[in-house]
């Protein structure tokens, strides 16, 4: 088994097993870091693929933007966590052996136990390449997606102006 | 690409006319706006193919459809500002997400990367899903609304899972180098996989069975107006994006997919037609007539070349302008009568003859009997069909052409035989600008089925 190989499953179990947890739990909290942990396997899946711009987009913007948002949205309306308790079968096994998962990344990597046949980081940056391509190519794409952006503002704004009116008229007549 | 940027800016035009003062006379201007456009369209780009950034396609093709479309566009606001003159809707931001929708629908008849047609689809659809529940206060819409959006979200996920497949056989999202792929390779699992795929996600798109669970509910819920835009272009739209596709990803169509796509016909005619039959509602039974219809053009998309393409066109006209007045008359019967039931229309034939007969004519074009444009729809669709060898699945649509005349003319016999004696309503008739809209839809109607031969002399430069 080769590195990159090893670094696959362990970041697709990752991806897959925390996706899981986000449908079985109850507990909100619990599900919202489940989902950190998810994007997290995804960008790493991301970068190991060759993609490392995409994996540092992955991170800026699900984690650093959509992420942060939900997690504060999930506080704010958060009602007592007792309601949402759930007891974890084998709490303290599971706890430990997830730190121990961690720990055999690192050892992994630290020490030469995996021959490294397609080291992904000896290919230079496509930061330069995927920027040329966005600017030329890709260009029309993004204006298309500017303008879908536009709509869905339209939308949002429309729903929300009619609400407003509604209110209004409600006040009116009381 | 010109009509593109047009229609984008009379768009954003509509989005701001309230702000700047032009709520009054914005109608007009859109129409004139859309004319001009359609013009320019045409004067500049027919016969003078050309590929925008390698992302876009403009041949004649697209010029044909792209006129169908705003054309559509055009009737379609002609048809609909009764109701927002009774401001039912707030209409600057209904236009400027209806033009916004018709974007979308020309990038869908122009795509040249499969990343433009991902695009053309979520901006066709995005506008749609807001104004399936743009009547907010009826619960209906809003499951419209909600209904058709996650539906339609899956449907998008599939899609873009396919495009991901096929990526990741070909390496490329260009249109031209994935047929250039498929003509060296023919057995590739994830090819076919991506291929099948994008063929189930457009199939939802044309509400193809078994994935048209989604168009009756949506069709009753969202209003009149926005029912008769989804059904008459969308389902242009679709199905001139997913010829297109068919035609520029691959040289001959491979066999797993003229299978998938005869089997969703035959299902789709069949169940179709059936349901139809035992609908009490007319939005319903317009609904399910949609989806037997599209049945019969997933019957076209495996064939290619010149004929294929002018039976497209004319099918897909004539679909277009028999469904837009239908619903004008169902909107209209639905003001007055309250529902969309098929008793509202009892005695239609006294009380508005002019109604009645617009409905007559569309129910008759939709059926496919002669004089009307559907005839010959019909006609060069079986024809063709059978010249290729699907004779099975044109028994199939044969059959299934016969059930619908029973459900189309349910309605004409309950228009025209009723024992109330009733006066005419003033309260019916059509303003002068729909009057005159409906007065070009039935002469239009009668003149392609009886001279088709101008739409597919067009049809035979694409």
């Amino acid at each position: 088994m080769s590195n990159i190989l090893f670094f696959f499953i362990f970041f697709s179990v990752q991806t897959i097993g925390s996706a899981v947890v986000i449908l079985f739990t109850r507990n909100v909290m619990y599900a919202v870091t489940a989902l950190l942990s998810s994007l997290l396997g995804v960008a790493a899946l991301f970068v190991l693929a060759g993609a490392d711009v995409l994996g540092v987009i992955q991170i800026i913007v699900y984690i650093g933007g959509v992420l942060v948002l939900t997690l504060f949205g999930v506080m704010y309306t958060y009602q007592s966590p007792k309601r949402y308790q759930e007891s974890i079968p084998h709490k303290k096994s599971v706890f430990i052996l997830i730190p121990l998962l961690f720990v055999l990344v690192l050892l992994v990597q630290a020490l030469p136990l995996l021959p490294m046949i397609d080291d992904p980081y000896q290919h230079a940056s496509k930061v330069e390449v995927t920027g040329m391509l966005w600017l030329t190519e890709y260009l029309p794409i993004f204006e298309w997606i500017g303008f879908l952006l536009l709509v869905v503002l339209i939308g949002a704004g429309w729903i929300g102006s009619t609400l407003v009116q509604e209110d209004k008229s409600k006040g009116e007549q009381v | 690409m010109k009509a593109i940027i047009f229609t984008s800016a009379l768009g954003i035009l509509a989005m701001i006319s309230e702000i700047i003062g032009l709520k009054k006379i914005i109608l007009p201007l859109l129409i004139v706006g859309l004319l001009l456009t359609i013009g320019v369209n045409i004067y500049t780009e027919w016969n003078y193919t050309q590929v925008y950034y390698g992302m876009m396609l403009a041949d004649n093709y697209y010029v044909a459809f792209s006129t169908v479309l705003l054309s559509i566009t055009v009737l379609w606001l002609l048809l609909s500002s009764e109701s927002y003159l009774n401001e039912e809707y707030n209409r600057g931001d209904h236009y400027a997400l209806i033009l916004f929708s018709t974007v979308g629908g020309l990038l869908l008849v122009s795509f040249n990367n499969l990343a433009t047609l991902f695009m053309g689809v979520e901006i066709l659809s995005i506008p749609l899903y807001i104004l399936a529940g743009s009547d907010k206060n009826n619960k209906y819409s809003i499951e419209a609304s909600i209904k058709y959006f996650l539906l339609g979200s899956f449907a998008t996920g599939i899609m873009l899972l396919g495009i991901a497949l096929l990526y990741g056989a070909t390496g490329t999202f260009d249109l031209g180098l994935i047929a250039q792929y498929n003509a060296k390779n023919m057995d590739n699992t994830l090819y076919y996989g991506g291929t099948l795929l994008l063929t189930l996600s457009f199939a939802f798109k044309v509400s193809a069975v078994p994935f048209h669970f989604w168009a009756p509910d949506v069709y009753t819920g969202a209003p009149t107006f926005i029912t008769a835009f989804m059904s008459a272009f969308v389902k242009v739209a679709a199905f001139a994006g997913f010829y297109h596709f068919i035609q520029q990803a691959y040289l001959s169509i491979p066999l797993p997919m003229e299978n998938t796509i005869i089997l969703l016909s035959g299902a789709t005619i069949l169940v179709g037609n059936i349901a139809a039959v035992y609908q009490t509602d007319m939005k319903r039974i317009l609904a399910f007539s949609g989806i037997a219809q599209a049945g019969y053009l997933l019957l076209l998309l495996p064939i290619q070349g010149e004929l294929g393409k002018s039976s497209l066109l004319v099918y897909l006209i004539a679909y277009g302008i028999a469904n837009l007045p239908a619903f004008y008359v169902l909107y209209k019967v639905s003001r007055i009568g309250g529902s969309t039931n098929l008793e509202s229309f009892e005695g239609l034939g006294k009380k508005q003859p002019i109604l009645a007969l617009v409905l007559t004519l569309s129910m008759i074009s939709l059926a496919g009997l002669p004089p009307a444009a559907g005839f010959f729809g019909k006609f060069y669709l079986f024809t063709l069909s059978i010249n290729n060898g699907y004779l099975w699945s044109v028994l199939i649509a044969v059959i299934g052409s016969l059930i619908s005349i029973y459900y189309y003319f349910k309605v004409i016999i309950r228009m025209y035989t009723s024992t109330e004696s009733t006066t005419g309503d003033s309260s019916l008739s059509p303003s002068l600008q729909v009057y005159v809209t409906l007065v070009v839809l039935l002469v239009s109607i009668l003149i392609l089925g009886l001279f088709p031969d101008i739409l597919v002399s067009i049809g035979r430069l694409l």
